[in-house]
């Protein structure tokens, strides 16, 4: 982005500084230039500069065009050997370039005339050469004299008080305390003061400029454009305005709008770099290479050392996997800048991917040298260090990536799958601390116990896990065993918006006609279950299975015509307006089941006994034992599942009919599974319950309860499965629940809820049997185990 | 059930064997020391003993890892043994915790540490820090993090540290909907779980709270944290502790609310957060140093409320505050069921064990660190050899020592000065070595001087372990 600084110097207190070129044939006469100029170097009004003042060591070009860009005037000792100076006349270009004052100042006759000078300002007066004066002392100061009044019209130039009223002149001031201080970097100071600066000024377009431009730089974007918005409102030819939103815009994501701003700033200036480098940037963010190559092209030729338009035109060529192009662009950059450390990163990166590692981890290295918090340059310098088999420096950079925040697992993953794939790409193993480093930690769903290594330097679960699961295998029966009908799927209703009505159009259609209520079942999404109880949303299917004869529907036929360009695209055999399911399959709806969403957190089974239709989202298991509901729903059947299905590893669980079928159903007595079943009920009942459903902390206790009971359903599951060890520990769930006597929840007279919360009150008794054998159910070793405490 | 023997060895301040015998009876325990000297690491002993038994799977909690608390100087393996008995005539039963044996996977180990009260006075710093919102005070901190923390909820089997972790960062990103729901749903169930035990604590902290004469009763005002998604931050982190009053004659409410006040009701809070669990058949509780918060008038009560309400439970207190300890004791003398021990600060024995039975080796220490140049040991140990030494000298010969209020402000003055009135009467120490060990009592032998210490030339240093043997073959 660009500043508008509208004088190049501003202090009046600051020496001008005074850049000299000349021949090194001519350095008699710079010497009496310089002792002549002493009296205006004491007054503090000039420093100078000239290449006697080069140390040794320095970089003898660098140094030179340091000073020349840092300088407000230049004095070209004009003789025939400073015409004929590449090196003069490089200094001279850099100066013309960069707007600095250039005064000629003539030693001898020469061909000035016919040089580029001849539109500058010449001393001595009328481009008399000094060695045509007599005395030639006479000739110097006429020189000396032109050039302290060309300082005093340069800084009365940057002193801009003296033609505008006070209000005026207190906001010039506060702009110019804007930009020395954004040029110190203190941003908030800065736009403080150019805040102030347009409340004293308003129609100060420039000052809003400035301003955006510090905003831009705080990340706060919405105000940086709507400051240039301000700008340009005020000055609608105001190129920089319009390059500076560009700038904002791209940064922001908004690369049409950036584009845009930029042709307008071009538009407006077509030599005017900055706009090309920003549309090049936009071009490259939306991917079009090609073009953004275009642009930085002209941007560079436009201004030669401008150094963000190679590293970006290098960026561009590394994004579009040009890495030789790339690297040389990026060369150019640190030539120009070496202070700059991006582009030894982008460098080293490009080397990386040619697997030039050594040349890799030097640009690395340089970039950390320049910015010792560049998290990335660690990480991969890390990686460099890994293929060249540098265990040690690979761990240290790798930590130290870490440490500055760097997700190196993430990082790393980016580029290989994993470390295996890694070790086979590359031929070597990888030392197991590192691997360690670089394996996703997986987040499991209960902390598993603790997993060994084998001598394979292998990972694999504890005995103890193991072996609880060779366990719970052998108990009783499997699931798909057990229960009669086989478990299923609901069906496939995409297009869901044909198939799947709400209740209004349910109305709507059976209105139009009546056969409509025949195919219109009751539907369930699998978002609609909750453990131990559905929530249906008031969705009907249009029940149209294979064969139907749609004819027989006209206000159905009707509705899915709305939908038969999707209904058309459907893969399968079924004719366009029917579901990929048949009549015979409906009955595994009708009959009482237990639902659970193919996607869960942690075990969500519904008990539905309405005859509710299923969507592909819903898993069914066709039974009517309610109190397999609690068994399914319990952590031990969770902890099961998961391990055997093997999906520790993500947030949630998948339904696998093969899995699911394989779960075992312990055999325990009918009155057991009544008990169950009577908790089941229970919580069915109070899950549909408002204070339940609330969130008034009120009813705190109510959701307690609500949990302690699935608590009291685990017990007994527990027990159901592991009722040696169980018993070992003295605890018992099924007896003390049985000597309570307590009702089936259809038996229970009075207010429900008041006898739930009765019975709750009793078994949370921190005495009762029931209260201290769940307290301390997890002195059992299989269930700290289930429950991740092992 | 009851522990009837205690017998720590090569355990954090306990370098060797040492041996607490509570009686068939296992009786409730007293200890007095000052800082440092090893009554916290008797009530860590029990306290990671009795967590030993539950094995998380977690590496970092290295507190589970015996060798964690073995002094690496010390070569023998350590271990500590409770025994146990269900009463007097039982048969005693014993339980060991080393790095070779863990017997304490057993159900009434793990059992005991879930039903067990352990707070010390760290845990009650906070009270110190609570804000103030007039009338109110915010003690979600104290109670969620400190005081209730490894409550454990009856309906999750979850520790209400972990219920808390559960709902911390990191927070789902903006837009992540099933993320956030399922936060919400954490989020609900903590302040479920949360507000139904405050409501029961009410109840019980106020009924305990009467017994420091306070006649009032509590109010913990929990809302509910929420969950806000914009600012990815738990917002109403709040439960505020306001007073009701019974009697009417109190109206600066604010006022009530000192800190000792409020160590109090903190302390009634986590006796009711322990009484509201199901209790273990080994029941423990122990407070290190926690009643020091309160006023000599509130402690008193304390020991009613432990008669009353933990009467089963084998109860372990100790203080660094010598009067309070005397009172202790002699407030419990009677009934038998308290035993009352004082520990020192060099090796923390029971008073029954000779002390000097470690100078020799503390002499020994001092030469193998000069040696070592390690000159910081080296003068500690030369020092410690030279503090028993004389102590010990003027307790045996029962030398009238200087009264100080608590024996621990003694310093070797104390000792030496009788020492050398003693020695004026009989000479049994020569004028020299009186006049070195003078010497070097104020230049080496001297607590302040060690930072100095090694610009001490070496042949000085030689000189004064040389003159303390003098004195040691002198005072035998």
């Amino acid at each position: 982005m660009n500043k508008e600084f509208i004088m190049r110097r501003k202090a009046m207190s600051k020496p001008l500084k005074i850049f000299i070129t000349y021949a090194h044939k001519n350095t008699k006469a710079k010497d009496e230039l310089i002792t002549r100029l002493g009296v205006m170097k004491r007054e503090g009004l000039i420093g100078i500069w000239h290449d006697n003042e080069i140390t040794a060591g320095d970089t003898w070009r660098d140094a030179i065009f340091n000073n020349l860009n840092d300088s407000d005037i230049l004095l070209y000792l004009v003789s025939a050997y400073s015409l004929d100076s590449e090196n003069c006349n490089k200094e001279l270009a850099e100066a013309l370039n960069a707007d600095i004052k250039v005064i000629s100042v003539i030693l001898e006759d020469c061909d000035w005339k016919n040089d580029r000078l001849s539109d500058l300002q010449v001393l001595p007066e009328k481009g008399k050469p000094i060695n045509t004066w007599r005395p030639r002392s006479k000739g110097w100061q006429n020189v000396v004299e032109g050039i302290r009044e060309a300082i005093m019209e340069l800084q009365s130039k940057a002193d801009p008080l003296s033609t505008k009223s006070e209000r005026e002149l207190y906001a010039e001031i506060a702009f110019q305390r804007g930009n020395v201080q954004s040029l110190l970097g203190q941003t908030d100071m800065a736009i403080e003061a150019y805040s102030n600066a347009i409340h004293l000024n308003p129609r100060d377009a420039r000052a809003y400029n400035n301003r955006g431009v510090d905003y831009g730089e705080k990340g706060e974007s919405d105000l940086a454009i709507s400051d240039f918005y301000k700008a340009i409102d005020l000055k609608p030819d105001y190129d920089l305005a319009y390059n500076n939103r560009g700038a904002v815009y791209r940064k922001d994501g908004e690369y049409d709008k950036a584009i845009e701003d930029c042709n307008k700033a071009i538009q407006l200036k077509s030599d005017y770099a900055e706009p090309y480098s920003n549309r090049g940037s936009a071009y490259r963010n939306k991917g079009d290479y090609n073009r953004a190559i275009e642009d930085y092209d002209i941007a560079i030729k436009l201004k030669p050392s401008f150094v963000e338009a190679y590293y970006n035109r290098g960026l561009a060529y590394h994004e579009k996997g040009e890495l030789d192009v790339a690297i040389k662009d990026y060369s150019k950059a640190i030539e120009l800048n070496p202070k700059l450390f991006h582009p030894y990163y982008n460098r080293g990166n490009a080397y990386l991917q040619k697997r030039d590692f050594d040349r890799a981890i030097e640009d690395y290295s340089k970039a950390i040298e320049l910015n010792p918090e560049l998290g990335p340059a660690y990480c991969n310098r890390g990686e460099a260090w890994l293929c060249l088999k540098e265990w040690d420096k690979a761990k240290n950079d790798l930590t130290a990536a870490k440490a500055k925040g760097i997700d190196i697992i993430a990082a790393f993953h980016n580029g290989y799958k994993d470390v295996e794939t890694f070790e086979r790409q590359k031929g070597f193993r990888v030392p197991e601390d590192i691997k360690r480093m670089l394996t996703q930690r997986l987040r499991v769903r209960y902390p598993k116990t603790r997993k060994i290594l084998d001598e394979d330097q292998k990972l694999m679960e504890s005995p103890n896990v193991v072996s609880l699961l060779g366990q719970l295998r052998n108990v009783g029966t499997s699931l798909g065993k057990y229960v009669k009908a086989k478990p299923s799927f609901g069906i496939k209703t995409s297009p869901a918006e044909a198939f799947v009505v709400d209740r209004k159009t349910r109305d709507n259609l059976i209105a139009e006609h009546l056969s409509s209520a025949d195919i219109l079942k009751p539907f369930l999404h699998g978002r609609d279950l909750k453990r131990w109880h559905a929530e249906p949303q008031e969705n009907w299917l249009i029940f149209a299975h294979r064969g139907i004869v749609i004819n027989e529907y006209p206000a159905i036929l009707k509705h899915l015509e709305n939908y038969r360009d999707v209904l058309d695209k459907r893969t399968g055999k079924q004719e366009w307006y029917e579901l990929q399911t048949s009549l015979g399959k409906s009955h595994r709806f009708s009959q009482p089941k237990l639902v659970c969403p193919n996607l869960y957190n942690h075990q969500t089974f519904a008990v539905d006994t309405a005859g509710f239709y299923c969507g592909d989202t819903c898993y069914l298991i066709p039974t009517e034992e309610l109190w397999l509901c609690g068994l399914l729903n319990s952590r031990v059947v969770e902890w099961f599942y998961a391990q055997e299905s093997n999906q520790l590893t993500i947030d949630y669980l998948r339904a696998r009919s093969g899995y699911m079928q394989q779960i075992p159903v312990p055999s325990i007595t009918s009155t057991q599974k009544a008990l169950i079943g009577k908790f089941v009920e229970y919580l069915i009942y109070l899950q549909q319950q408002p204070t339940i459903n609330s969130r008034d902390l009120a009813y705190a206790s109510d959701r307690v309860m609500l949990g302690y009971f699935e608590r009291i359903i685990e017990g007994m599951v527990y027990e159901s499965y592991l009722p040696d060890e169980l018993h070992k520990s003295r605890k018992h769930l099924f007896q003390p629940l049985f000597d309570e006597q307590l009702p089936r929840l259809e038996e229970i007279q009075d207010d429900k809820m008041t006898a739930c919360r009765d019975i709750f009150e009793r078994l949370y008794e921190k005495t009762h049997p029931v209260a201290v054998n769940l307290f301390f159910l997890d002195s059992v070793k299989p269930v700290r185990i289930i429950e991740g405490k092992l | 059930m009851r522990i009837t023997e205690i017998e720590l060895k090569n355990f954090r301040a306990f370098p060797r064997t040492y041996h607490i015998d509570l009686h068939k009876a296992g009786k409730n325990l007293i200890v007095y020391g000052e800082n440092g000297s090893g009554k916290s690491s008797l009530y860590l002993a029990l306290k990671f003993f009795l967590e030993s038994g539950v094995d998380i799977a977690d590496a970092d909690n290295k507190d589970a890892n015996f060798e964690t608390h073995q002094n690496i100087f010390i070569e023998n393996a350590g271990h500590i043994k409770l025994s146990l008995r269900a009463h007097q005539s039982a048969k005693m039963d014993t339980y060991e915790w080393s790095p070779d044996v863990k017997e304490t996977s057993d159900d009434l180990i793990i059992e005991a540490s879930k039903a067990k009260g352990f707070l010390d006075y760290k845990d009650l710093l906070e009270t110190h820090y609570l804000h103030h919102k007039n009338p109110a005070v915010n003690v979600f901190d104290l109670l969620v993090k400190t005081l209730l923390a490894n409550t454990v909820s009856r309906r999750t089997n979850r520790s209400l540290a972990e219920d808390w972790a559960s709902v911390q960062s990191p927070f789902p990103r903006r837009g992540a909907t099933t993320q956030i729901t399922s936060l919400e749903r954490r989020v609900e169930n903590f302040n479920d779980e949360l507000a139904s035990r405050l409501e029961m604590l009410e109840t019980k902290a106020s009924e305990i709270l009467q017994k420091f004469g306070y006649n009032v009763a509590l109010d913990l005002d929990f809302q509910g944290i929420t969950y806000n998604g914009d600012e990815k931050t738990l917002d109403n982190q709040e439960i505020l502790l306001k007073i009701a009053f019974f009697d009417k004659d109190i109206p600066e409410h604010h006022l009530f609310l000192n800190e000792a006040k409020l160590s109090a009701i903190a302390i009634a809070i986590y006796f009711s957060s322990i009484l509201l669990q199901p209790t273990s058949t080994l029941k423990i509780l122990a407070l290190d140093d926690v009643l020091i918060g309160l006023d000599m008038s509130n402690r008193l009560p304390v020991l009613d409320i432990l008669d009353e309400y933990f009467s089963d439970y084998q109860i372990f207190l100790t203080t660094y505050d010598k009067a309070w300890y005397e009172i202790v004791k002699q407030r419990t003398a009677h009934g038998g069921k308290w035993k009352a021990v004082e520990f020192y600060f060099r090796q923390t024995n029971e008073y029954e064990i000779p002390v000097y039975a470690e100078d020799k080796a503390y002499l020994d220490k001092a030469r193998e660190y000069l040696d070592a140049n390690d000159y910081k040991a080296w003068a500690i140990y030369l020092r410690t050899a030279f503090e028993i030494m004389i102590e010990d000298f003027c307790d045996a010969k029962r030398l009238p020592v200087r009264y100080r209020r608590s024996r621990d402000k003694l310093d070797s003055q104390d000792f030496w000065d009788p020492i050398k009135i003693e020695n004026g009467k009989s000479g049994f120490l020569d004028a020299s070595l009186i006049r070195d060990i003078e010497l070097y009592r104020t230049r080496i032998l001297n607590p302040l001087s060690h930072t100095t210490i090694a610009n001490i030339p070496k042949k000085e240093i030689e000189d004064a372990i040389e003159a303390v043997e003098r004195l040691k073959t002198a005072l035998q």
